[in-house]
């Protein structure tokens, strides 16, 4: 089997919306994307197990946080601009009601909460934290952003019968 | 069925008695009323028992329940007093509205802030009603900082220039002298100053008036600002006197200038004077170059050379006026002492 490399990310990948989808547009239904990621981490942990499968989508976020940042955040030279814009870019895509609850930008320690989150609110209680993905993301847009990289954990979550995500950023060791 | 269940446990030995019925109905009756007295202690009493009285204690959902309540009850007494990093690890419907009422509350915080820090970007879009009222206060709050800000930048031109001329005021004239010279010491650059004097200035004023006196003075400002370089301090120093404070420039330099002026002010005619009438003003020019032996400090540099410049004016007008006249430093120390 031939095992060269096929889709190595890049901004292309996401195509031109306007182009593709005239009558469409650039908005789908959350359960569309909910049935692909559930879907695709049921087979993924199928084949490589939970702790693996849990890896691939921290990664994943990871890289999507990167690029979302270099994409639609980028420029910001302050703080200030950068955590504005994350606000104002996930609230005007539908990610989610981002709410920076504290930011200790001395230490790096950060803590945040999404409300309405696209990856789990309304999902059944599952005693477990699911927004792995997210994880990944908010450390990619931190590290992105700051040059340093982030270690980002969910403390709370939908799926814990939070009705809230809450996420805690501190430098990766 | 919670309350049968709690009836078998505590009187297991009634139960399923035929015999008995009255007593475990009684008895169910009974519990049932304390559980509902327990409950609702929880919602309206100030100080409710944490501990579950044992006749209840025996069920074990029943307690867990209360004990819940208890949990929510006592979080949500804190964010009410305003205690917002209780954690809560309850879990359902109210537990979780609670705590995303609790992010809410702390972001509105970190928000503040934000605004706090003149951060005036910040907006809310979650919490209804407020959302509005707190985004007016911040634009509000924006537009006020704005105003201000401009507001004190007048305050500031006004208290620093001269409203006839438009040229620096002799307060900003020191604030300003005194940086240059501190400057000039520190990095050894020399300064030179020209004072200026119009001839004949009170004679004008007495035959033509004051409104023609000031027309004069403007003529000259406008005379002077057309001419100096844009590192030059032009002042109106007082009366018909202005200053042209040249950082670093030799006396040669300043010398250069002072003549350029002079010309440009005879070629300057003040309408309301009677027609048009020559202006003419008398220069003296003074320097300062730090050597590391003649420190002294800023303020009484800027009043020696001020003394020094005043001298050699004192000359241009002894000597005809409308002429240019440098100090030097043979000139006696009992010129100084005289001013």
């Amino acid at each position: 089997m031939d095992n060269k490399r096929r889709f190595i990310f890049s901004w292309d990948l996401i195509g031109d919306i306007e182009l593709g989808r005239p009558n469409l547009g650039r908005t789908t239904s959350i359960e569309a994307y909910r049935l692909m990621q559930f879907t695709f981490r049921d087979v993924a942990e199928r084949h490589f197990g939970y702790e693996k499968t849990e890896q691939m989508f921290y990664e994943a976020g990871q890289l999507a946080g990167k690029e979302f940042y270099r994409h639609v955040v980028a420029p910001c030279s302050t703080w200030t601009e950068f955590t504005g814009k994350i606000c104002d870019a996930f609230r005007s895509m539908g990610i989610g009601i981002v709410r920076f609850e504290s930011t200790d930008t001395e230490n790096n320690v950060y803590t945040l909460s999404v409300a309405e989150d696209l990856d789990c609110s309304g999902l059944p209680e599952l005693d477990y934290e699911v927004c792995t993905y997210d994880e990944g993301f908010c450390s990619g847009l931190l590290e992105e952003f700051s040059g340093k990289p982030f270690k980002v954990k969910e403390t709370e979550c939908w799926c814990t019968g939070s009705r809230t995500c809450r996420f805690r950023a501190t430098p990766a060791v | 069925m919670l309350v049968h269940r709690i009836a078998y446990m505590s009187f297991p030995g009634h139960a399923g008695s035929v015999d008995t019925v009255d007593s475990k109905k009684m008895n169910t009756d009974y519990l049932l009323s304390k559980a509902l007295e327990l409950l609702t202690s929880v919602l309206d009493d100030a100080h409710p028992d944490e501990a579950v009285p044992p006749e209840l204690a025996a069920d074990g959902q029943f307690s867990q329940l209360y004990r819940k309540l208890f949990v929510i009850r006592s979080f949500f007494f804190d964010i009410s007093n305003g205690k917002l990093d209780t954690q809560l690890k309850e879990k359902g419907f109210c537990a979780g509205s609670l705590k995303n009422f609790q992010a809410d509350l702390r972001h509105l915080i970190w928000q503040t802030k934000c605004v706090a820090s003149n951060d005036f970007t910040q907006r809310v879009h979650f919490m209804g009603e407020f959302s509005d009222a707190f985004n007016s206060m911040v634009q509000q709050l924006q537009k006020s900082t704005t105003d201000l800000s401009r507001s004190r930048e007048e305050y500031r031109v006004l208290s620093e220039t001269d409203q006839l001329t438009g040229l620096l005021n002799r307060r900003a004239f020191f604030e300003m002298g005194r940086l240059v010279m501190e400057r000039a010491s520190v990095q050894h650059i020399p300064v030179s100053l020209i004072m200026i004097d119009i001839d004949f200035f009170k004679k004008m004023n007495d035959t033509w008036g004051h409104d023609a006196g000031d027309s004069v003075l403007k003529a000259v400002g406008e005379a002077l600002m057309s001419s100096v370089r844009k590192d030059d301090i032009t002042v109106r120093y007082g009366g018909e006197e202005f200053i042209c404070m040249m950082p670093g420039s030799s006396v040669s330099v300043a010398r250069m200038m002072a003549e350029r002026l002079r010309t440009a002010i005879t070629q300057t005619s003040a309408e309301s004077c009677g027609g048009e009438r020559c202006i003419t003003a008398s220069f003296g020019v003074a320097y300062y170059l730090y050597t590391g032996e003649n420190y002294v400090d800023s303020n009484t540099a800027l009043e020696t050379l001020i003394k020094k410049a005043d001298i050699a004016l004192y000359e241009a007008k002894k000597n005809g006026r409308n002429r240019v006249c440098v100090y030097e430093e043979k000139d006696t120390p009992e010129k100084m002492s005289l001013l």
